[in-house]
């Protein structure tokens, strides 16, 4: 019995062909109504579902994608049916290994659906980020799916070890980082726009449904953990004295996926325990863990979309052309201004490694959070200083309204959240 | 006790003061304020009726803040009940004249709203029975004191309103004080004091458990185990409060407020919450481990101010000044009186050491009748003649009777003529003083006597050159107007009546006082005064001219305060601006972290070489690392 869900995403892909008739930004639109209308079918995954598909119509509204639009509602579909993954393999453990693989199938969709959007722009600075971004992401899949299968038949702490570097590689973790940067700054801001909200949040959620279905070994919760606290810690120090609009914000998702990355590692390295967290309650430290992966895939997606999705330069590795004021809340919600989205993955990460009793963890967050500050005031600079008049767009307003309704609601998302 | 009459007598003036705030007109406040002391001083009589003895006989309390030993609570006994009373009829006479005095002035509201506030202060001083609560009142009158010594924030009429002589230096330091630096000068002298004060309640509050000064007396031995340290943090209050050596100086410059400021501040009330506290305190402390050193302390300070502040009145110019160093004099009587009291008692015992604190107590009372009616004599005088210098208009006997009157009345109470009021506490303080020097084998005969001559010295000197001799007024000069002479005419007898009492009370103690060394050093200090000053105009000797001139300059405390100081700390600012604000802490944010974080971002964003291949080595070298990492 196939998926429902399965067939859908392979319709999509079928749909193919349609890209030499029909503009891709129609189809993009479309696939996008089709992801928010399945909302209704898979209530565990409905908040994702509604959020991907107005984000995908959003997205297909602002630019003209010419064939590549496909590749947009492609990516959004792949993110949609890893979401679906995760929550099904929560909710049906059974079957859980079924959706990790297609996870893991999803992850590879989007990849090369991010892939083309990077690269969308047709100019050699656009095709060298894009590139970059397939030959690391390549890297990092191989070693995720040889980790996993090894994981799962052979020997899971070897196996953990490896898909650990599979996704620093795919997440743009130190030492693997420095793609990350070339490919904010060099690709179609188009594509960062998609790289950011699809890109990164795929692979955060097939690292959850993994986790799922093979609890990671302490080892290589162990090497995780020293990866994130350096990474964190390696790019907002190196995001002080960059200078491009590009640049700055991809050393910010490297701390992002680093803050991420660091929650699930604390976990199990540390041991899952029941921990009492205020608004929270008492959940185990997975769950936590979990939730912060989340809302960092969210907060650095929706708010680099919205950042990447109005620029109107070739490339971003330059200050932005134009203002776009509605983008400051989306630089506010990256800094961790409360009570924004992007606030809330911090405190949790914070309050639960003060509840697993590391304390320096803690500290080295806010620290963290402390030395980003700077970085994130001159993106704001830089986007309210051009000449107006403001270029706001409907990946803008949206990402921006959504990170203030959904840091607001936050009690709401939680509930939403926890699966 | 009724707490309903002493909650009435404790608030109406602050009631009537901040109602006075929303009239429109002078004399609206200024009827208002006068209404709301008058009836304060009517509730005053009935929470004391009928009379209670002894100490902390009767309380009242009312939890606020428990947990912090915060209470709203009032103790009603022979030394409350009596000073209530005083404080509050005081205040009504005062007020009443200022009705007439302040008439014209370009601040009433001001002025109006901090007597009420200022009277309220001070009676929830006399009353209260927790040390927070006292707290209250304790900076309330020192607020007050500040607002009302710098009423004239103008800075005009130097030659009223100031004191000194403008112009005056000695050594770049200027001599001469406006209101609005007096005003400075007295809170923040008081606050140094308060802060040791502050420390010394928490202390109590944190060793025994309570502040309520009932519960402290009741402890009896059990406080003993407080030690000497509170104890001179506690006095730290007191000494500023009522300007003991060497912290008498913000009285002097306090005579730029206006003269009714003067009378009820800075003569008759504010600065008696000192010594009052002093007083009140004695029987809790004679519990204390060493408490004699304590009272030794007490007596020794108290007598220095009474010796020094009585040559500072014998040598300056201005009426005000004369009179604030008589002040302080008689609050360094009464400080020493309450330390000569405290050492003799702790032989004594509970009944003896009140007895003699009664003393003590009934010097603030005798001295307060007298000294009011002097500063609002001599306000009047300033008023009229439009002068505050001594020896810049003389004679006036002739042109301001009834004034005069009075003022030889109060004025001869005060420097213990029989038989004034003043003549009876200020000779039993002065026993006190003599006995308690005595205890701790000094010679309390010289230090008594000394203090005893010295005061009808300074006092016959300033109604000699004033009212008897001194050039002829320039300007016709007439009596005050009877709102301004009856309140202090009635006072001024009213220290004749007391020592009628007194005499009656005291009739077996009589033959005794008359017969003592101080009495005698008084009488020889009498008819010297007598000689030089009223039936002659004054003496000027070279020979004493250097002393003299010392004391006129204060003892060069004005030089050290606002000069030596005032440039120690402002030096001291400069250095910890430069060196550590900016040279540390600046340097630090703004230069050295700064500088390191952007070597160790530009390091790092070194590795960004644009090259793949570069890339693919650090994620592998990178890998590598790690992998040892988690081998190891």
């Amino acid at each position: 019995m196939i998926d429902p869900f399965f067939l859908v995403v392979l319709a999509f892909a079928a749909l193919t062909p349609l890209a030499l008739k029909v503009d891709g930004r129609y189809l993009a639109a479309a696939m996008g109504v089709a992801i928010f209308a399945m909302a209704f079918f898979v209530p565990e995954a409905a908040f994702f579902f509604t959020l991907l598909g107005v984000l995908a119509i959003a997205l297909a509204l602002d630019w003209p994608y010419g064939g590549l639009g496909l590749a947009l509602g492609l990516s959004a579909a792949s993110t949609a049916l890893a979401a679906y993954a995760y929550y099904r393999a929560v909710a049906a453990p059974q079957y859980a290994l079924n959706y990790a693989f297609a996870g893991l199938a999803a992850l590879a969709v989007s990849t090369a659906s991010v892939y083309g959007l990077l690269a969308s722009g047709r100019e050699r600075e656009n095709l060298e980020g894009a590139l970059k971004y397939l030959i690391f992401s390549a890297v990092g899949k191989t070693l995720m799916v040889l980790g996993f299968a090894i994981a799962l038949y052979i020997a899971p702490t070897l196996g953990w070890v490896l898909l650990a570097f599979g996704f620093v590689f795919e997440m743009g973790l130190v030492p693997a980082h420095l793609w990350m940067v070339d490919a904010f700054a060099l690709s179609t801001p188009k594509g960062v726009a998609a790289l950011t909200i699809f890109g990164e949040l795929t692979p955060l959620l097939v690292l959850l449904t993994l986790l799922n279905v093979v609890p990671m070994a302490k080892a290589a919760a162990f090497a995780l953990l020293v990866v994130a606290l350096t990474s964190m810690t390696f790019a907002n120090a190196a995001g002080l004295t960059a200078r491009t609009f590009g640049r700055i914000l991809a050393y910010s998702s490297i701390a992002h996926m680093s803050y991420a990355v660091a929650a699930a590692a604390l976990v199990f390295y540390f041991g899952n325990k029941p921990v009492s967290l205020p608004l929270v309650g008492t959940m185990s430290a997975f769950s936590v863990a979990s939730l912060v992966i989340v809302l960092e895939g969210l907060t650095s997606g929706l708010g680099k979309a919205g950042i990447f999705g109005a620029l109107t330069v070739r490339h971003a590795d330059t200050v932005p052309e134009r203002r776009v004021l509605s983008n400051t809340l989306n630089v506010l919600s990256l800094l961790g201004v409360p009570p924004l989205l992007g606030f809330w993955p911090k405190l949790l990460l914070i309050l639960l490694s003060l509840a697993l009793g590391q304390a320096g963890v803690a500290v080295l967050v806010i620290l963290n959070s402390a030395l980003a500050t700077p970085y994130y005031l001159r993106v704001f600079r830089q986007v309210v200083e051009p000449a107006g008049p403001s270029a706001d767009n409907a990946t803008s307003v949206l990402t921006s309204t959504l990170a203030v309704i959904l840091g607001v609601a936050a009690p709401l998302l939680l509930v939403a959240l926890i699966p | 006790m009724s707490p309903e009459y002493a909650f009435l007598t404790i608030f109406l003036p602050l009631m009537a003061s901040v109602l006075s705030l929303f009239l429109p007109g002078e004399k609206a406040k200024a009827w208002l304020v006068v209404l709301g002391s008058l009836l304060s001083a009517v509730f005053s009589v009935l929470t004391y009726s009928p009379p209670v003895s002894g100490i902390y006989t009767e309380t009242y309390s009312v939890p606020w803040i428990p947990q912090l030993g915060i209470y709203i609570s009032l103790h009603l006994d022979q030394f409350s009940g009596v000073m209530g009373m005083l404080v509050a009829w005081l205040v009504f006479f005062i007020v009443l004249y200022s009705v007439k005095y302040m008439e014209g002035d370009y601040r009433p509201g001001w002025y109006w709203f901090f007597m009420g506030f200022f009277a309220t202060s001070m009676l929830i001083i006399t009353y209260a029975d927790n040390l927070w609560f006292l707290l209250v009142g304790w900076e309330g009158v020192g607020l007050a004191s500040w607002a009302l010594i710098g009423h004239w924030y103008k800075d005009d009429e130097p030659d009223v309103k100031w004191v000194g002589h403008p112009g005056d230096r000695v050594a770049l330091v200027d001599y001469s004080w406006p209101p609005s630096k007096a005003g400075l000068r007295a809170i923040l002298t008081i606050r140094i004091g308060d802060s040791a004060f502050l420390v010394s309640l928490a202390y109590i509050f944190v060793a025994l458990g309570t502040v309520q000064l009932s519960g402290l007396f009741r402890l009896g031995s059990a406080a003993s185990a407080l030690g000497l340290l509170p104890l001179f943090l506690f006095l730290m209050g007191p000494l500023t409060k009522s300007a003991q050596f060497p912290f008498t100086e913000w009285l002097l410059t306090a005579m730029t407020g206006p003269t009714s400021v003067s009378a009820l501040i800075h003569a008759a009330t504010m600065v008696n919450a000192g010594v009052y506290l002093l007083i009140v305190t004695a029987p809790i402390f004679a519990s204390v481990q060493g408490a004699q050193t304590y009272f030794l302390a007490v007596l020794i300070f108290g007598a220095l101010t009474a010796i020094l502040s009585s040559i500072i009145a014998l040598t300056v110019d201005e009426f005000k000044l004369v009179l604030a160093g008589s002040t302080a004099a008689n609050l360094g009587i009464i400080a020493a009186a309450t330390g000569g009291a405290g050492l003799l008692g702790l032989s004594g015992g509970g009944a003896a050491l009140i007895a003699l604190l009664w003393i003590a107590f009934m010097q603030i009372v005798g001295h307060a009748i007298s000294k009011a009616p002097l500063f609002m004599g001599y306000g009047a005088v300033i008023h009229e003649s439009g002068t505050k210098y001594l020896g810049a208009v003389g004679r006036l006997g002739r042109y301001m009777r009834t004034t005069s009157l009075a003022l030889w009345l109060a004025m001869l109470s005060l420097i213990g003529t029989p038989p004034f009021a003043g003549f009876f506490t200020k000779e039993m303080a002065v026993e006190n003083i003599s006995a308690g020097f005595d205890a701790v084998g000094l010679s309390g005969v010289l230090v008594a006597g000394l203090i005893a001559f010295l005061a009808p010295l300074y006092g016959l000197r300033l109604l000699g050159l004033s009212l008897v001799h001194g050039p002829e007024p320039k300007e016709h000069i007439h009596e005050a107007h009877p709102i301004m002479w009856v309140p202090y005419t009635v006072l001024a007898f009213a220290a004749l009546g007391v020592g009628g009492y007194l005499a009656y009370l005291y009739a077996d103690e009589l033959a005794r006082l008359v017969a003592s060394p101080g009495f005698l050093a008084f009488l020889v200090g009498f008819a010297a005064a007598l000689a030089l000053y009223v039936l002659r105009p004054g003496v000027r000797s070279r020979a004493l001219t250097p002393l003299w001139r010392i004391g006129y300059r204060r003892f060069y405390l004005p030089w050290l305060y606002d000069g030596v100081l005032a440039w120690v700390y402002h030096n001291l600012a400069h250095l910890i601006y430069w060196a550590v604000d900016r040279g540390v802490i600046d340097n630090l944010y703004h230069v050295a972290l700064p500088w390191a974080f952007s070597k160790i971002s530009a390091a790092f964003r070194r590795l960004q070489t644009g090259s793949l291949s570069w890339y693919l080595l650090y994620a592998i070298a990178g890998s590598l690392v790690l992998i040892l990492l988690v081998l190891l």
